[in-house]
């Protein structure tokens, strides 16, 4: 494994993980808190900042998230409230089905996640607690009903439109899941990190499954795809696994054949989600700042409409569609160009989109960052009223006042985010071009180099503008 | 046993009939959460016109002016109006003034909006009579520039 860190030998950390029920234990603390969540949504204050749902789900719960994902990995999956149902009803029925293979892909998870961007705009979910109840609801439901019918990890894997962002944000992330000594495996016969673990007494009964996400640990590379529920750890035999350090984004560089997944140049899905994932931060942080509606206003004297669908359908397509296509075009045809290799322009696309994810990571970083800081405390009062209305006033009257850091403040923070993102998609860029293009290497670097510097001009322009959060159209 | 009726315990789900003190505990998180909303009253006799200077109103100072009648259109003298702002937004800092009677029955405070958006003004009046009238006022698009 090397010199790095591995969580697993480390006291208290490594203690729980290790522990076998410590997915679980996470997973009912989220599972309380979403469960409060919704019921605050359905029952409580129709105010979005005075509410649970939106005030965790938009303001906490995103930030926590990217900020565990920089910092460490992918531990939301491994907390995620959404299987314990699933969990509990797999208990009582098992699925039979296996997910169809038409499906096993990142389309349609791609397609979902849009659709969350689009539905956030369009229904101004941070500001309805009923909808963002419903929203949750609707997960639960969907993880439910995805895995009861469809063996293993089907709705993790194909289905979950944050799962991907989590896949895809993990592969900067500091810690993977890990073979600890490869040379051990070589020996191993049993296969349990991914077959499980049988009873010796009735080869049929699986005390302890492996991988559901098809990732066997020996030819396992990077964070794409795992969940971090420590079911390898558990059931390798040989005590083999890891949850060891890592070269963040060292994965979107390699083109070694991956357990479960293949050759990241070879999935065009992957491809696409790693643009959408680039392109979806701008698009998400666009939505955000006052530029957004002048624009909006006049693409609607363009498209003679007063209504908000085609318009926002429209800026989803400039955004998440066009503007890849030409920047990317652009960039990929100078690299075939200038290296003289003259290929085509689309496995150069395929090949450099996981380059632009650092700075893909970076944005939404240092977005979701600036809510939860500038808003860390705002869950104090709520709480406090939720408390007071359960008739346990504590520490008084609510104290509403209470916010977070100043922008002011945060705003340096989001540039180091931003500039972290920039190197790191730098980084990958040379990588893959002293990789793939031995023989002219800067000349392939320099049109992604600037492709990367012109969307983090475009972000930094973004952080700059005054933010006007409005949920009315055409006329507020 | 339905499924949701379950305990942890050791190293294994063990179960047992808990699903009546289950429910009864659910019905009970949901009644109290959708029966403690506030005790403030509706008061939907108590009328409130409101009026914001500059209109549309843009990022910085503006002047609210508020005027409470009752059912018979009797202004309302002597009322604490006190404004609390907060955006559509959850997480973003609130505002807050109290409005001080100019005229009889007419209220005037000065806010200071922080950030371009969609703002929810709770405005909450208590009258002489110790009756606490709340009512929202939305200002949609309060402009950055």
């Amino acid at each position: 494994m090397g010199g790095g860190t591995n969580l697993l030998k480390l006291p208290v950390i490594g203690d729980f993980l290790r522990w076998r029920h410590s997915r679980m234990f996470l997973q009912s603390i989220t599972l309380v808190i979403a469960l409060a969540m919704i019921l605050h949504g359905l029952f409580g204050p129709d105010l979005a900042p005075r509410n649970l749902s939106t005030l965790f789900t938009w303001v906490h719960y995103r930030g926590i998230l990217v900020l565990i994902l920089l910092v460490a990995g992918n531990f939301f999956c491994m907390a995620c409230p959404f299987m314990l149902p699933r969990e509990l009803a797999r208990r009582f029925t098992k699925p039979v089905r296996n997910w169809p293979r038409w499906l096993r892909n990142k389309w349609l998870s791609i397609g979902l996640f849009v659709a969350i961007l689009f539905a956030y705009e369009y229904f101004d979910l941070w500001g309805s607690p009923w909808w963002t109840a419903w929203l949750i609801i609707g997960y639960f439901s969907a993880a439910l009903l995805v895995d009861a019918f469809f063996k293993k990890a089907s709705f993790c894997k194909y289905v979950c439109p944050i799962g991907q962002f989590n896949f895809i944000s993990s592969t900067v992330s500091p810690f993977e899941v890990k073979v600890a000594d490869p040379d051990m495996c070589l020996t191993c016969e049993t296969k349990d990190c991914i077959k499980g673990t049988r009873d010796p007494n009735d080869h049929d009964n699986v005390i302890q499954r492996g991988c559901e996400l098809a990732l066997f640990q020996p030819r396992k590379t990077g964070n794409m795809d795992c969940t971090f529920c420590m079911d390898c750890v558990h059931a390798c035999p040989h005590d083999n696994v890891a949850v060891a350090t890592k070269v963040p984004g060292s994965e979107l560089w390699e083109k070694t054949r991956r357990s479960g997944i293949g050759r990241f140049t070879n999935r065009k899905d992957l491809s696409v989600l790693a643009l959408i994932f680039t392109f979806g931060a701008l698009l998400n942080a666009f939505g955000m700042v006052s530029p957004v509606y002048a624009f909006q206003n006049w693409l609607a004297g363009v498209l003679h409409t007063t209504s908000e669908l085609p318009v926002l359908a429209t800026l989803f397509f400039l955004m998440l569609v066009v503007e890849p296509v030409v920047l990317l075009a652009a960039a990929a045809f100078g690299t075939s160009k200038w290296t003289a290799t003259h290929e085509k322009l689309l496995p150069v696309v395929m090949r450099y989109s996981y380059a632009l994810v650092p700075f893909g990571f970076g944005l939404w970083l240092a977005h979701y960052s600036f809510h939860l800081f500038t808003g860390i405390w705002t869950f104090v009062p709520v709480v406090q009223s939720v408390l007071a209305d359960l008739g346990i006033p504590l520490l008084g009257e609510p104290m509403w006042r209470l916010s977070g850091m100043q922008p002011g403040l945060v705003y340096p923070l989001e540039l180091g985010f931003l500039s972290l993102g920039l190197l790191g998609s730098l980084l990958v860029t040379y990588k893959i071009s002293f990789r793939d293009y031995k023989a002219r290497p800067w000349q392939a670097f320099i049109p992604w180099a600037i492709l990367c510097v012109v969307l983090f001009c475009a972000a930094l322009w973004l952080l700059n503008q005054p933010m006007e959060m409005r949920g009315t159209f055409l006329g507020g | 046993m339905p499924f949701w009726s379950f305990s942890i315990s050791g190293d294994q789900f063990s179960y047992y009939p808990l699903a009546k003190k289950s429910k009864l505990l659910f019905l009970l998180l949901c009644f109290t959460i959708a029966g403690c909303q506030s005790s403030v009253d509706d008061h939907s006799d108590v009328k409130l016109n409101w009026e914001i200077e500059p209109d549309p109103p843009s990022v910085g100072m503006a002047t609210i002016d508020i005027t409470l009648r009752d059912s018979t259109q009797q202004l309302l003298t002597g009322a604490k109006v006190k404004l609390e702002g907060t955006m559509s937004h959850p997480g973003m800092k609130p505002i807050q003034a109290t409005a001080e009677e100019v005229e009889p029955g007419h209220y005037s405070a000065e806010m200071e909006f922080t950030m371009g958006g969609d703002w929810i003004l709770l405005v909450t009046s208590t009258l002489p009579d110790d009756r606490i009238v709340e009512r929202q006022i939305k200002i949609p698009g309060v402009r950055s520039e």
